[in-house]
């Protein structure tokens, strides 16, 4: 009797054990059957449904789309709602609804994977650029090629739409997009004497910092004059402008390049820095930065910065007190920089179409006026850099100290994408140089950067294997 | 340290007794000892709650400061006291929602663990079953893994039954039990002496009587700490209500208090004093229930 | 007298009927490696054609007539994990049984146990092998099968496989009773015995049903990512055991985080329950004024939610504006740069930790409040002094909570993550010294998307954290003392 029963109960739990499985393997067989099947046949599918759906114009149901996006704050969040709003009313006819859900920055991405892995994501998430390639490899973005509206590729500048391009087919539509710019306190150049239209290149930069700091190092709250570490700056800038980078192509990466001529140099010249002021001082005020307690820049604990062009919005609104007169230039090319204008690092939001999301070409609807339309009202009221060409044109922005050369250093501000084999290969670089100018635990630039190649390499084979076997 | 001045003023007054008044100063030493080690012990204290609340008085005065301060002034005074600054806070989000969404997750998790927990810690202690102590270990174990590897499983297996973006899957789980407050409950019971259910089955009482009518009141400590953990483990849930959840209707607190943290920076007076604002039920609750959890229950002593 | 010839010849006849059972079974998994073609597609079984024919480079012929298979086992790594160990339990099943017919009675009994474990694993490996074929939707023509007339899906060698272990394992069963029957070892359980057994599974019943529908699962398909190649979106290939040696020879940061977790562990967990004791012992006595306010400011810090709490920190840790170093700096003495000197980091989160352990000094002072007062009484009249009195009734009247703070603490304390995530921003702070275990595999799962990875990693913490717990599980005997026990664990 006893032993019926336990056979009973193991056998019941065994059974329900695998029942289950089944369902969570389904679930997952999809995806993979769905990857083989996508280079099959997306466009039949494509031509399907629409070909369904302008039969249905007359007896359309109403679709309700969700847009995810980090934008919460007091500050972003009245102009998402304005967008939002205007695209119902747009679409009010068809009977498309859009919804904005916040979604809290950071974990935006988690959530967006586990969706995609379940099969019900939202219809248009914001994400980072320069991961749509990985993305689309991956199965998280949505093909969107065929339901874009016709034309919409010229409405941008060139270089982000071949950002959200892979292979061919577009999966996803740029929204915005930064540059990264020196910051530098008027008042503080005019005591010294130095006039920045004479900054020409990375030599001129050290003399400059080195006047400063003879005028006002130990004066006041005054800490250094100039460290590329700080603020929102880094090597990825100075590397693009002085020719290198992590790769050897920054649209298609292929061929790691750490170690290369111009990484070297690049990190040779930050050394500098990082040797001008010793490790207890740079430490000091990477702990000031990071605190965000108080701003570097504002308190005069530095005389220049590097930060994202949208710093001018902070230093509008917190300047009140501090009252700094600021001016913006571009860091100088360096040496090896092939055409000698200064170039830097631009990131940026696209809106993404997640695998999965159900009405696809509503969702691209969503997607396309978020970027156009959109963008526009966004460039007004957030004074920020778009993508669309459009948008651009900001009156708004016109008057801000820094615009004008934000927007002419736009021509020379390039992205990356993410090798898909080593996608977080930057994070071994950062390690290299981190260990050269942050932590002060080597002093050999090559022997980073070589170490930094051999791990990019070595995981670009293991991961090379996995695919090819 | 302490020990030692005791015995040292003890050995001091000892020194000068007489016999004949020995009663009489010994009532008197106590009484000196104690006040002694009272104040030794509560100047301590104090010292180690400046420390404690130094960091909360940063808070507040973070909270306080302007915007054009609070970049530059890094002082514990602000320059001017800005105390609109918690209602900016309050009205950046919807707070009311987020508060009543949050407060029913909290009501609806509490009992669940109540409930659960005590039975089934009831069931680890004083139950004999076939393989409890493998059992046991099983939920020990369920403590050991780090919960990053089975959220996306998790997800997906809420997803298929339909729980996503509903608050199903941050309620039900309450009602099943934590391997944290099973133990926890489990050696509390152990700690209660066999007697006092031995003479209540002698007198007919059924488990469950036993449990709630003699354990439960004996573990009230603990169950109360259980019920604090609960209710600031659920206020303070971040996680959770952001993976599940997808219409910001159904938002708690803590994904309020994101918003304002954004690429541009944070907004950092806002963001401490919608912080303190959503501290404070959690320390009025404790406050109030800190007698539940001190208080031991006057136990009428079954010798031997 | 009959009766007992009866019993005694079925006591011979069954473990020969078991070793014969377990003989079959392994002769079922080794014949297709002898003649495929004609006999396999009968029985029909591809994962352990596979497991054969990978390791055996065997059966290329085979191989070659049913093409669809070998394609079928590239991708679908849960019929290779089952494959796997089918193959290592029929192994097993077969040396048990083998052992079971042995004259000893040792080997017998020992043979006994490890047949009944291994076919019920056979069982349930077979079970979850039949359900992934089953829902594979794999097409029978793809695979060539039609070719010899075969309609079904279900390959019947699994099914005849599953049948076979089921048997045994019954069988198995029967034959313990018998046994323990024999030796007159057999306790029927008594009805009170078997309604206390009831009640018991009753009360936990909460638990078990939470488990199984909600965590078993989870964990089960994490245990088996650890041995594939699993991408979350896109791909999940087998991998073997190729996590896990990879973690062990080819990964620097997996020993550099064991470290750094392991630092942290042995420095924090006995500061942070000493503090502890030392506050709930202070706010246990009477004679100290205001205590209702102390135990609100102790406890207050760990009620804050994460977030605020890191920035805060950050703050305080600053190296030049920060209130710990302008103490410091008070006291004369140059503090370090706390957060970005990669020697003071781990000191930094230590120190963080023992400004929250209000929570573990509310559970002590809870069970330091329920430690009756008549013992302290006995106690004195006896003479016991403070320490004695801590030593011989505090110590051991708290033992069980004391216990569960310990154990709690450390395997809390090896799975920390929120701290070190914010503090350094994600990365492994300066010089990867704030990189601890679990934040790694958060990196590995959430940044590289390499799940497969993350599950090996987090099952060799759980190992790792396992053994440590049994260990104290052990020493707790001699030590701890519950008053309500009858000596139980």
């Amino acid at each position: 009797m006893k032993k019926i029963k336990s056979f009973i109960m193991f056998g019941l739990c065994m059974a329900l054990l695998s029942f289950a499985l089944v369902g969570c393997s389904k679930g997952k067989k999809e995806t993979d059957s769905d990857k083989a099947g996508i280079d099959a046949e997306p466009t039949q599918a494509v031509k399907d449904e629409k070909e369904e759906s302008k039969e249905e114009t007359g007896d359309k149901k109403p679709v309700t789309l969700r847009l995810w996006a980090h934008w919460g704050s007091e500050q972003r969040r009245p102009t998402i709602d304005k967008i939002i709003q205007k695209f119902n009313e747009k679409y009010a006819d068809q009977k498309i609804t859009a919804e904005y859900v916040y979604v809290p920055f950071g974990d935006i991405e988690t959530k967006m994977i586990a969706s995609v892995t379940a099969g019900n994501p939202a219809n248009v998430v914001i994400s980072a650029i320069e991961d749509t390639n990985v993305k689309a490899m991956r199965n998280q973005a949505m093909d969107i090629t065929d339901y874009l509206s016709d034309g919409v590729a010229e409405k941008f500048y060139e270089k982000y739409w071949d950002m959200v391009t892979y292979e061919d087919r577009v999966y996803a539509v740029p929204f915005n997009t930064d540059t990264r710019l020196v910051f530098y306190n008027k008042t503080m150049f005019k005591e010294a004497g130095i006039n920045v239209e004479d900054i020409k290149t990375w030599d001129d930069m050290i003399n400059v910092c080195k006047k400063l700091d003879e005028k006002f190092m130990g004066k006041g709250d005054y800490m250094l004059a100039f460290n590329p570490v700080l603020g929102n700056f880094g090597f990825d800038t100075l590397a693009i402008n002085n020719g290198g980078g992590n790769f050897d192509d920054p649209m298609n990466p292929n061929l790691p390049t750490a170690n290369s001529k111009q990484n070297i140099e690049t990190l040779e010249h930050m050394k500098v820095y990082a040797d001008m002021y010793g490790q207890d001082l740079v430490q000091q005020a990477m702990a000031a930065n990071a605190g965000g307690a108080q701003d570097l820049f504002l308190s005069g604990k530095v005389a220049m910065i590097g930060q994202v062009c949208n710093y001018i919005a902070t230093i509008e609104k917190y300047n009140a007190e501090a009252k700094v007169d600021y001016g913006v230039f571009a860091y100088p090319a360096g040496p090896s920089n092939p055409t000698g204008e200064p170039a830097a690092w631009g990131g940026g939001f696209v809106c993404t179409v997640p695998y999965g999301a159900e009405n696809p070409q509503e969702s691209t609807l969503l997607a396309e006026f978020m970027a156009t339309e959109g963008a526009a009202i966004w460039a007004q009221e957030q004074k920020d850099v778009m993508c669309s060409t459009e948008a651009n044109e900001n009156p708004a922005m016109a008057s801000s100290v820094g615009w004008k050369e934000t927007i002419a250093l736009m021509e020379n501000t390039n992205g990356t994408r993410r090798h898909p084999y080593a996608p977080n290969a930057g994070q071994f670089m950062a390690e290299a140089v981190d260990s050269i100018v942050k932590n002060y635990t080597a002093t050999d630039v090559e022997a980073a950067l070589n170490t930094a190649q051999e791990q990019i390499e070595a995981k670009i084979e293991e991961e090379k294997f996995i695919f090819g076997e | 340290m302490m020990e030692e001045s005791k015995v040292k003023v003890e050995n001091k007054m000892k020194k000068n007794e007489t016999k004949k008044s020995r009663n009489i100063k010994l009532s008197e030493s106590i009484h000196f000892r104690q006040t002694v080690t009272g104040t030794i012990g509560t100047i301590v204290l104090l010292l180690g709650s400046i420390i404690v609340l130094y960091p909360l008085a940063w808070m507040l005065a973070t909270a306080l400061k302007s915007d054009a301060e609070v970049m530059i002034n890094p002082s514990l005074i602000p320059w001017k006291f800005h105390w609109e600054n918690f209602a900016k806070a309050w009205n950046s989000a919807p707070f009311d929602i987020y508060l009543r969404n949050t407060l029913f997750l909290t009501v609806c998790n509490l009992v669940g663990v109540l409930l659960s927990n005590t039975l089934v810690a009831y069931g680890f202690a004083k139950m004999e079953f076939k393989g409890k102590d493998a059992i046991f270990i099983c939920v020990l174990g369920t403590m050991m893994i780090p919960g990053m590897v089975t959220m996306i499983p998790s997800y997906v297996l809420f997803s298929k039954i339909g729980w996503v973006g509903t608050y199903l899957p941050l309620i039900v789980p309450a009602f099943t039990g934590s391997a944290y407050n099973i133990f926890l409950l489990r050696q509390a019971f152990m700690g209660i002496n066999q007697a006092y259910s031995d003479a209540a089955k002698i007198e007919g009482a059924g488990e469950l009587k036993i449990l709630s009518k003699i354990y439960v009141p004996l573990a009230r400590p603990v169950l109360t700490t259980i019920a604090v953990f609960s209710f600031n483990g659920t206020w303070n849930d971040y996680f959770g209500p952001m993976l599940y959840l997808n219409d910001e209707k159904l938002y708690t607190l803590q994904l309020g208090l994101r918003t304002f943290r954004g690429t541009a920076g944070v907004e950092w007076q806002k963001f401490m004093a919608a912080s303190l604002i959503v501290l404070i039920p959690t320390v009025i609750l404790y406050f109030f229930m800190q007698k539940y959890i001190i208080q031991s229950v006057a136990i009428g002593g079954i010798k031997g | 007298m009959k009766e007992k010839n009866d019993q005694k010849s079925s006591l011979i006849l069954m473990p020969k009927i078991i070793t014969l059972l377990s003989i079959i079974t392994f002769a079922v998994l080794i014949i297709p490696y002898f003649n495929p073609v004609r006999f396999l597609p009968q029985l029909g079984d591809w994962s352990y054609l596979y497991f054969l024919g990978n390791s055996m480079q065997v059966d290329k012929q085979f191989i070659a007539a049913f093409p669809g298979i070998r394609e079928f086992f590239a991708n679908n790594a849960i019929a290779v994990f089952c494959g796997y160990f089918i193959g290592i339990f029929t192994v097993a099943q077969f040396i048990s049984g083998l052992f079971i017919s042995s004259k000893k009675a040792n080997k017998s009994a020992r043979g006994l146990m490890l047949l009944m474990i291994f076919s019920a694993l056979n069982f349930a490996a077979n079970l979850i092998l039949i359900a992934d074929i089953c829902s594979a939707n794999i097409n029978v023509e793809k695979l060539g099968y039609s070719q010899l007339g075969i309609r079904y899906e279900i390959p019947i060698g699994t099914v005849v496989f599953m049948m076979l272990a089921l048997t045994q394992f019954i069988l198995g069963k029967i034959y313990r009773k018998k046994l323990l029957i024999e030796k007159g070892l057999y306790i029927k359980m008594t009805h009170s015995q078997r309604v206390e057994n009831a009640k018991g599974y009753a009360f936990i019943a909460p638990y078990i049903i939470g488990f199984t529908c909600f965590t078993a699962l989870p964990l089960i398909f994490s245990f088996f990512s650890s041995f594939t190649y699993y991408n979350i979106t896109a791909v999940q290939k087998w991998y073997g055991i190729r996590n896990f040696t990879n973690l062990f020879t080819k990964d620097e940061y997996f020993w550099k985080s064991l470290y750094n977790t392991g630092w942290y562990v042995l420095i924090s967990v006995p500061l942070a329950i000493l503090f502890a004791m030392a506050l709930a012992l202070l706010m246990n006595m009477k004679s100290i004024k205001g205590l209702r306010y102390f135990r609100t400011v102790y406890y207050l810090p760990s009620v804050l939610s994460g977030v605020a709490v890191f920035l805060l920190w950050q703050w305080i840790l600053d190296p030049t504006a920060g209130l710990l170093n302008n103490g410091l700096s008070m006291l004369g003495i140059q503090g370090p740069a706390w957060l970005f000197d990669a020697k003071w980091t781990k000191p930094s989160l230590v120190l963080m930790k023992l400004w929250g352990v209000g929570g573990n000094t509310i559970i002590l002072l809870s069970a330091l409040q329920s430690v009756p007062q008549e013992l302290y009484d006995a106690g004195a009249v006896d003479g016991a002094t403070g320490m004695k009195k801590f030593l011989h009734i505090t110590l051991p009247m708290i033992s069980p909570t004391l216990f569960f703070v310990i154990v709690t603490g450390v395997s809390g304390a090896f799975q920390v993550f929120d701290s070190a995530y914010i503090m350094a921003n994600g990365t492994g702070g300066p010089n990867n010294s704030m990189l601890f275990y679990n934040l790694y595999l958060f990196n590995t799962a959430m940044k590289d998307q390499q799940m497969g990875l993350a599950s090996a990693m987090a099952w060799i913490l759980f190992a790792i954290i396992m053994v440590i717990t049994v260990i104290q599980m052990i020493g707790s005997k001699k030590w701890v003392y519950y008053e309500g026990g009858k000596d139980k664990k």
